[in-house]
């Protein structure tokens, strides 16, 4: 375990109320042969696609006995998929045995139902139900991962940020799944333009710019909810746009860096080479303004064949950074001006470079386990409001100001507690299967 | 004006009576008329064409409006009418003197003389052309905005700027922001470094859309592109170029240096209208030092409109440029009341007069004037964030001017009823630019 001090460990197994607590420390930790019994934390996984089911490996590759207990999706087929490769992995701790596997809408219920208290849901469905599976499951006193988005608009970012505080209240621990906020390497870059080693921010510059999103055609007798879920990245309502889905953790970075948030935004965006039908833009800019009139400039494509960039830049007064050099590797380095060629790097990251995605459930699951406030829906939120802050202003055409944003009660699906498979989607196709796409000038955001 | 050299002048003009015209209004008619009216001929005879008639008929000195070409006769009728009814004998256009066709601004420029001044105008399609012309005649020339509408053109351009320079003829363009004494003033303050190094440019022209003309009954399809000439981009080179320059150019200005590369994006989200315009654009251009500039172009009814260029620099920034009343100066990145620390004092001028006054004070005086390099190079900044937007490439200032893609093949032999550079498809769409399809070197 990471950085555990022996008191919090201790306050945590006498909270189990383990004899063999003394032992446990002196041999392997939570070694299963000792306090497995009690200091087992469950975990349910609700949303059981790529991401989740990678959620459910980092949760169960913690310090400490873990067990996959339960499983939520609305799809059988991506649930099964989903376990036989978590148990291929994980053997037993992956215990989902038939009568824990939960399908449909309600499903997510029955999975944090059937764990007791300090157990650990994990919230990896499409954004658009984050809201309600997170007020249930702090409702039912849980503790959470959350992976990104954490909401699709106004409205669930209110629900979201007011269960986060129902939690701190309860002492839950709540995660989200801003994974590069505990990478050591933009840590340490970050905190190193905080103290003024590039001097003052002015301007930040992140891209998020490749080949266009996958689509699935719908299938014989599909029904048109369970299509438009199964191609969440092309329904704003499901996962708020890739403006936010998908740039958000640039965003987020981007602001950490700045150590502040937008004020305003205003931007582009539109659909120029997509011809899928469906709702997507397939690039977005937006200028956001900061309180001190520094701007960050955001890009988003999804257009085969065009320039490619997954990068995130800083420039200050005394210098500039990439904050990130690409997906694979942040790389972060610092330049004397704004030529970012070798011969005037200054700094350059050398640590280590631990698996961001792992490290973030170690901290979760170490803050369960010693009982330490463990809490980041707020910041998480607030990177939420600023990325759907973008998407308003791209496809409204209009100057989009934090304070008005977050007055918005504009749902995009009303009533998605109600869904069902068969019922009518929050967008439904016109008789030529194309689907509402936002009109600058006359789309209203707010 | 110096003294020796009005004399010269008045000299080479063969005038007697130069003493007494020094001590007199300058050039006024009574004296040296016949010798040194200067004579003008307007090619394209839009709104901007009359308007730059009426600034070059406005300069100190006689001058005469002396022949007219379009494309359209009635255009240039009415044009004409209005130039009459403002400067009365000055406008001097008799019937032989009003060309109209693809070819009438050869005989435009050929009916002036030496120290002549031709006034082009027409959309920046065919600017290449008629300045190669009007140099080769040997006739200074005031070229209106934009020079070109691809590599092609402004290496055109720049080369018939290298002639002119030769053969010492005067070349001004319409970018007249850099006559404005306000702007003048500001970029000053900059370049001598008020607001510290420059690091970001932000250029914005977004406001409502342009509209599109219907076709008239029987109208061909060459003159209905050249009539909506904004709608077609080998006419106008996309609004990006055309209707952002003079953002482009003050930005490009005030950082004094020229992008070296520019990615970005655009598209069609709003339009319906049957053309070939995007409605928005957002460029990234990248200079040598690693600052950028930031342009942005919308047409769009009901959004976010900003016309003007934000400066950043390192101690501050400015706000100036087209759609700017008055230049001003802050300490910081915000640009409040409060932050405020210069503002252009004294008296401003007609920008749009005072880029004429120059050039006919340089052709009166005989001193180097020529714009044209300034000129051509804020058009290929224009082009190279089209193609960036167009294509979705990043694409370098180098490789860009170098380009041999032409927008108009042939446009010398185009003719009213022959076919368009662009024809619409069987449903009457153009073809509209494709990022990640769409080549554009």
């Amino acid at each position: 375990m990471r950085g555990a001090s022996t008191e919090s460990r201790r306050g945590f197994l006498r909270h189990t109320g383990c004899a063999a607590a003394v032992t446990a420390l002196t041999s392997a930790m939570y070694a299963p042969a000792y306090a497995a019994e009690n200091n087992t934390i469950k975990i349910a996984l609700v949303g059981c696609g790529g991401r989740g089911t990678g959620a459910a490996v980092n949760a169960l590759s913690t310090s400490g006995p873990t067990q996959l207990h339960a499983m939520a999706d609305v799809f059988p087929s991506r649930l099964q998929a989903s376990l036989k490769s978590l148990k291929d992995r994980f053997g037993a701790k992956a215990d989902v045995p038939e009568d824990r596997q939960f399908i449909g809408f309600d499903a997510f219920k029955k999975a944090i139902d059937s764990m007791d208290r300090q157990s650990v849901v994990l919230l990896a469905t499409p954004a658009a139900f984050r809201p309600i599976h997170l007020e249930y499951a702090v409702k039912a006193g849980r503790h959470v991962f959350m992976e990104k988005s954490f909401a699709v608009d106004i409205p669930g970012a209110r629900r979201v940020l007011a269960a986060g505080k129902l939690a701190d209240e309860k002492g839950l621990k709540i995660a989200t799944g801003l994974m590069w906020r505990h990478d050591p390497a933009r840590q340490a870059a970050i905190k190193r333009i905080h103290d003024g080693a590039i001097g003052e921010l002015y301007l930040l510059r992140t891209y998020r710019m490749h080949g266009a999103v996958g689509y699935g055609p719908r299938q014989p007798g599909e029904s048109e909810v369970a299509f438009q879920i199964r191609n969440y990245n092309s329904f704003t309502w499901l996962n708020a746009s890739f403006f936010v889905d998908w740039l958000i953790h640039n965003i987020d970075v981007c602001c950490w860096t700045k150590n502040d948030w937008p004020v305003t935004a205003q931007g582009h965006g539109g659909r120029s080479a997509r011809t899928i039908k469906d709702q997507m833009f397939d690039h977005y800019v937006v200028e956001y303004t900061f309180p001190d009139g520094a701007r960050l400039f955001a890009q988003g494509r999804h257009i085969d064949q065009t320039y490619s960039v997954f990068s995130d830049f800083a420039h200050g007064t005394k210098g500039s950074a990439v904050v990130m050099t690409n997906l694979s590797e942040a790389n972060p380095r610092f330049y004397r001006g704004h030529v970012q060629t070798p011969e005037n790097q200054v700094w350059k990251y050398d640590g280590p470079t631990p698996d961001p995605y792992q490290v973030e459930h170690d901290l979760l699951f170490e803050a369960i386990r010693q009982n330490k406030p463990y809490n980041e829906t707020e910041r998480g939120v607030r990177a939420l409001v600023t990325s759907i802050m973008g998407r308003m202003a791209a496809e409204s055409g209009q100057l989009i100001s934090h304070d008005e944003a977050i007055k918005s009660n504009l749902e995009l699906a009303p009533g998605l507690e109600n869904l069902t498979m068969d019922g009518p989607a929050p967008v439904m196709p016109d008789a030529d299967g194309n689907y509402p796409i936002p009109v600058p000038g006359k789309t209203r955001v707010l | 004006m110096n003294t020796t050299t009005r004399r010269d002048f008045l000299k080479a003009t063969g005038g007697a009576v130069a003493a007494t015209a020094l001590t007199s209004a300058m050039y006024a008619p009574a004296y040296a008329a016949e010798n040194n009216t200067i004579k003008i001929a307007l090619v394209g005879c839009g709104g901007r064409g009359t308007g730059a008639a009426v600034n070059a008929l406005s300069t100190s000195g006689p001058t005469q409006l002396h022949a007219m070409a379009d494309v359209f006769p009635n255009r240039l009728q009415s044009s004409l009418k209005s130039l009459k009814d403002q400067f009365g004998a000055k406008v001097d256009v008799p019937e032989d003197r009003q060309f109209i066709g693809f070819d009438a601004f050869k005989k435009a420029i050929d009916s002036l003389g030496g120290n002549d001044v031709v006034l082009l105008t027409t959309p920046p399609a065919f600017r290449p052309m008629h300045l190669e012309y009007a140099v080769r005649q040997g006739r200074n020339v005031f070229m209106e905005k934009s020079f070109a509408v691809d590599p092609q053109g402004v290496r055109r351009v720049l080369a018939a700027g290298t002639l002119a320079e030769q053969k010492n003829l005067k070349i001004a363009g319409g970018l007249m922001s850099r006559h404005s004494p306000s702007i003048e003033a500001c970029v000053r303050q900059i370049h001598d470094g008020i607001i510290g190094d420059v690091i970001t440019c932000w250029s914005y022209r977004m406001h409502g859309p342009v509209g599109l003309g219907a076709k008239q009954p029987g109208e061909k399809e060459v003159p209905y592109q050249i009539r909506n000439y904004s709608n077609f981009t080998w006419v106008n080179g996309s609004f990006l170029l055309d209707w952002l320059i003079h953002n482009l150019d003050v930005a490009c200005w005030a950082k004094n240096a020229w992008p070296v590369s520019a990615q970005g994006q655009g598209g069609r989200q709003v339009r319906t209208m049957p053309d070939q315009l995007f409605d928005h654009y957002a460029v990234e251009y990248h200079f040598a030092d690693g600052a950028r500039m930031h342009a942005q172009g919308r047409h769009m009814d009901q959004c976010y409109g900003f016309w003007g260029v934000v400066v950043h620099g390192s101690k501050g920034c400015a706000v100036l440029g087209e759609g700017i009343s008055s230049p001003r100066i802050y300490k910081g990145w915000q640009p409040t009341k409060e932050n405020q620390i210069w503002q252009h004092k004294g008296p401003d001028g007609l920008s749009y007069q005072i880029e004429h006054d120059q050039l006919f004070q340089a052709i009166r005086e005989n001193r180097k004037h020529n714009e044209t390099e300034r000129c051509a190079y804020a058009a290929m900044v224009g082009i190279l964030g089209r193609m960036a937007c167009e294509s979705g490439q990043m694409i370098r200032w180098d490789e860009a001017l170098a380009s041999n893609v032409e927008l108009a093949p042939g446009l010398e032999n185009l003719s009213f009823d022959g076919p368009a550079p662009v024809m619409p498809d069987e449903k009457g769409n153009y073809p509209v630019a494709m990022p990640g399809k769409t080549k554009v070197m």
